[in-house]
């Protein structure tokens, strides 16, 4: 997510948790007045930094888009220059508030180091930066459908005790105060009164219980790989839960106003690539499934799950997942026309050994992407991303996209592409492409 | 283990000698143990018909193919010596048109990619596999019987075994394990070690850990036939445990490996790549130096996987310069140091 997008987002949250009552009215002048004027409202050490942070991310994605063309040599000395000039940004975005993660995860990516030791730096990022969430945020819970809970009391009590403040205008931001030690008492005592299946709703109220985070994952957290919890699924779990969880526009708004939870779903994302890209398809999987549960969080890790799931043949998962995105994600347009699909469904039915649906798929690849066909058979250089998917700027961006995520995939299945370029269809549309706009 | 070409000769040789002398009981020893040494001697004495010829020159083509060409040290050496194994095949096939070993290895060897071959292995193998099963069906006598068992099974067997080489090397891991259990299915005592692919076919789809051991528990007959854990079975886990960030699973596998085979440090480090049999798996020592370099080579599409691939691809990085590679390799250049040392101390005298 733009840093531009959310920013804003995270100025109105901090104004409100510090001034009470503001009416709808208010809160819309509120806005107006963020837009116009932010820097009257980076009063906090945390926004200073992530002005920093958004600062230096703009500068460095602004910085390759200019140099991309120019010559192998001048290219990367000039991407040193620029990773420099940002890098003591970030410095300083992580000196001003030692909690900026996502001045910490930019820093582990323009480091450069091979792709294990920048996952492997990523994954411990990720956990403490998870952490830090548990502590910060007491709705937030990974078991939840979107990650938050319900306000307090509809946590505590089940049903009947909600408050009818209106939480959405709030972030749940943990508080130390004689308020916490209460609501940690009538906690403990709501776990109890549950039953085992429901100890995962009760969340930390403040650093000294993070024992309790986030419930059912804690053991596993110890394992190798993070894990975890997933929403409940038998019907009782659920009934009973139901009125716990954050409505979706409630959680969008709680995501989107939070920069650690960003960060942290950056990460995840961040995780899902680099397991793309090295050859750990299940692990690219688990972590799009997350990013799939977010809300008001924009991403296309269906994407990342079309390829994962071609990568490992499951027919089934796949146009599963084309079903379910069609469904949550209605924004991206029909999946069937998605760039992703499309070459994942050729790779998919290729490795299958299913000859005519392949052919089919190949040439539809061809007729239906913008570029794709010639990204295939002539790849071009992609940025690395910083930490995300960038916006799509040209009307070939998205193919090239998921050219450049597939490229470990199609390597791994030899004469797929020139199995594809054999297609006249697929030679003429490179061809088009190439012609109308100007690639050599 | 794997298929032994001469072996393989001068079986069906010596059992059509029995069927000619009427020799019955089949166990008969002597009679066995003279024929094989005619055999030795010289082959020629053995073959009567066009069929046995046929199969002479396969193996023969077998030999120079997957035993001497791969080992040429100039190029042009070896494509003289592969046109010599093609003249040997296109005989074998006049002679035996039904000698399917002979037609599949001129597939291999003038197929242009791995598509064209996994194409035509795929078509005919439902053909290749009627008329090995009809064979018992048409045994009118002990011999017959004997051969239909199992070295009339074998063209069917090595035809399976090459699509899940072969469908594997391409990508397509389903059909590389269906072809493996299609093999499994015609002799659970697998003697091409067809379940080795399994193995890479499962972890490359990354099944996990509990699929490798149910794969395994499945096949115990075949599996428990190798001395120890085969490395396959290893480095399908090692690059299972490697996928899951599970990375001291991986090392203490590794260190199994290492500990198991000799030398095993340099076969991970050089992780050298040799072309697939195109007979059948080559013959190699069960447990030896060999047998783990076979393996690594095979295993390449596991190594060779991912950004940076092939040279840098994480896997094989994370092996070639693991402590435990990297500590065995420095051992072995102490003691070819000291190994100069000695001869030149004796050298000198």
């Amino acid at each position: 997510m733009d840093p531009k997008a959310y920013l804003p987002r995270v100025l109105e949250a901090e104004y409100l948790a510090a001034h009470d009552g503001l009416t709808d009215k208010a809160r819309a002048l509120l806005r107006d007045e963020i837009a116009a004027h932010p820097d009257r409202y980076m009063l906090t050490r945390r926004a200073k930094a992530l002005a920093r942070y958004a600062e230096a991310h703009r500068m460095v994605l602004a910085g390759l888009n200019r140099i991309v063309d120019l010559p192998d040599e001048e290219f990367n000395a000039r991407r040193i220059a620029l990773f420099a000039r940002a890098g003591s940004l970030l410095a300083e975005a992580i000196k001003l508030d030692p909690g900026c993660q996502e001045a910490k995860l930019l820093r582990l990516l323009l480091a450069e180091t091979d792709a294990d030791t920048c996952l492997h730096d990523v994954l411990l990022l990720e956990q403490e930066t998870l952490e830090m969430v548990r502590r910060r945020y007491l709705r937030f819970d990974e078991g939840a459908p979107h990650f938050w809970l319900a306000e307090e009391g509809a946590r505590r009590g089940g049903m009947g005790t909600s408050r009818t403040a209106k939480v959405s205008g709030r972030p749940a931001v943990a508080v130390s105060d004689g308020k916490a030690a209460d609501d940690k008492a009538a906690d403990e005592k709501a776990v109890d009164d549950k039953t085992a299946g429901e100890k995962s709703v009760a969340a930390p109220t403040s650093d000294i219980a993070p024992q309790a985070a986030g419930g059912q994952p804690r053991a596993e957290r110890e394992a190798d790989l993070p894990a975890y919890a997933v929403p409940p699924t038998s019907f009782a779990q659920a009934a009973l839960r139901r009125v716990s969880y954050a409505s979706e526009e409630e959680a969008a708004w709680l995501t989107t106003s939070s920069p650690e939870v960003i960060a942290w779903l950056h990460m995840v994302e961040t995780v899902s690539f680099l397991a793309l890209s090295t050859g750990r398809y299940q692990a690219a999987v688990r972590y799009a499934r997350l990013i799939m549960r977010t809300a008001g969080y924009p991403h296309r890790a269906e994407g990342t799950l079309f390829l994962a799931h071609a990568r490992l043949e499951d027919e089934k998962a796949f146009f599963e997942t084309a079903r379910e995105a069609n469904e949550l994600l209605p924004q991206h347009g029909r999946q069937e026309d998605s760039p992703w699909f499309l070459l994942g469904r050729a790779l998919l039915f290729y490795k299958l050994g299913k000859d005519r649906p392949a052919q089919r798929a190949i040439k539809d690849f061809a007729a239906r992407t913008t570029g794709g066909a010639f990204f295939l058979v002539a790849p071009v250089y992609h940025t690395p991303y910083l930490p995300v998917r960038p916006e799509p700027r040209h009307p070939w961006s998205l193919a090239h996209q998921a050219v450049y995520e597939a490229d470990g995939i199609i390597l791994d299945t030899p004469d797929f592409a020139q199995w594809a370029e054999g297609f006249p269809e697929v030679r003429a549309a490179a061809n088009a492409f190439q012609d109308k706009y100007g690639f050599e | 283990m794997a298929f032994d070409p001469i072996q393989e000769d001068c079986l069906r040789l010596v059992l059509r000698a029995m069927q000619r002398d009427r020799v019955y009981p089949l166990e008969n020893q002597a009679y066995i143990e003279a024929a094989m040494e005619r055999f030795t001697a010289d082959p020629n004495q053995l073959i009567r018909t066009d069929r046995d010829r046929s199969f002479h020159l396969t193996a023969r083509a077998t030999e120079i193919v997957d035993y001497r060409a791969p080992f040429m040290s100039s190029d042009s050496a070896a494509e003289s010596a592969l046109d010599q194994a093609e003249d040997l095949l296109s005989e074998a096939r006049e002679l035996d048109p039904a000698n399917r070993d002979a037609e599949r290895m001129l597939a291999a060897l003038r197929s242009e990619t791995d598509d064209e071959y996994v194409r035509f292995l795929i078509d005919g193998q439902d053909q290749v596999l009627a008329e090995c099963r009809g064979l018992a069906d048409a045994a009118a006598d002990p011999y017959d019987r004997e051969f239909a068992a199992d070295l009339g099974l074998r063209p069917a067997l090595r035809w399976l075994n090459a699509l899940a080489a072969r469908t594997l090397i391409s990508g397509r891991y389903r059909m590389a394990l269906d072809a493996v259990e299609r093999s499994l299915e015609l002799a659970p005592d697998d003697p091409g070690d067809c379940r080795f692919t399994g193995m890479l076919a499962l972890a490359k789809l990354e099944r996990g850990q509990d699929a490798l051991e149910r794969f395994y528990d499945d096949h115990a007959q075949a599996f428990l036939a190798h001395p120890g854990i085969d490395p396959w079975t290893l480095l399908a886990r090692i690059a299972t445990a490697y996928k899951e960030f599970a990375f001291d699973e991986a090392t203490r596998l590794l260190q199994h490996l290492i500990d198991r085979y000799p030398r095993a440090e340099r076969a991970l480090y050089y992780q050298a790549e040799f072309p697939d049999g195109v007979y059948a798996r080559v013959h190699v020592e069960p447990g030896s130096e060999d047998e783990l370099i076979l393996a690594v080579s095979e295993a390449t599409v596991l190594l060779q996987e991912g950004l940076g691939a092939p040279e840098n691809a994480p896997l094989a990085v994370w092996l070639a310069t693991h402590p435990l590679v990297q500590q065995g390799m420095g051992a072995f250049a102490d003691a070819v140091r000291a190994d100069e040392a000695r001869t030149g101390l004796e050298g000198d005298n």
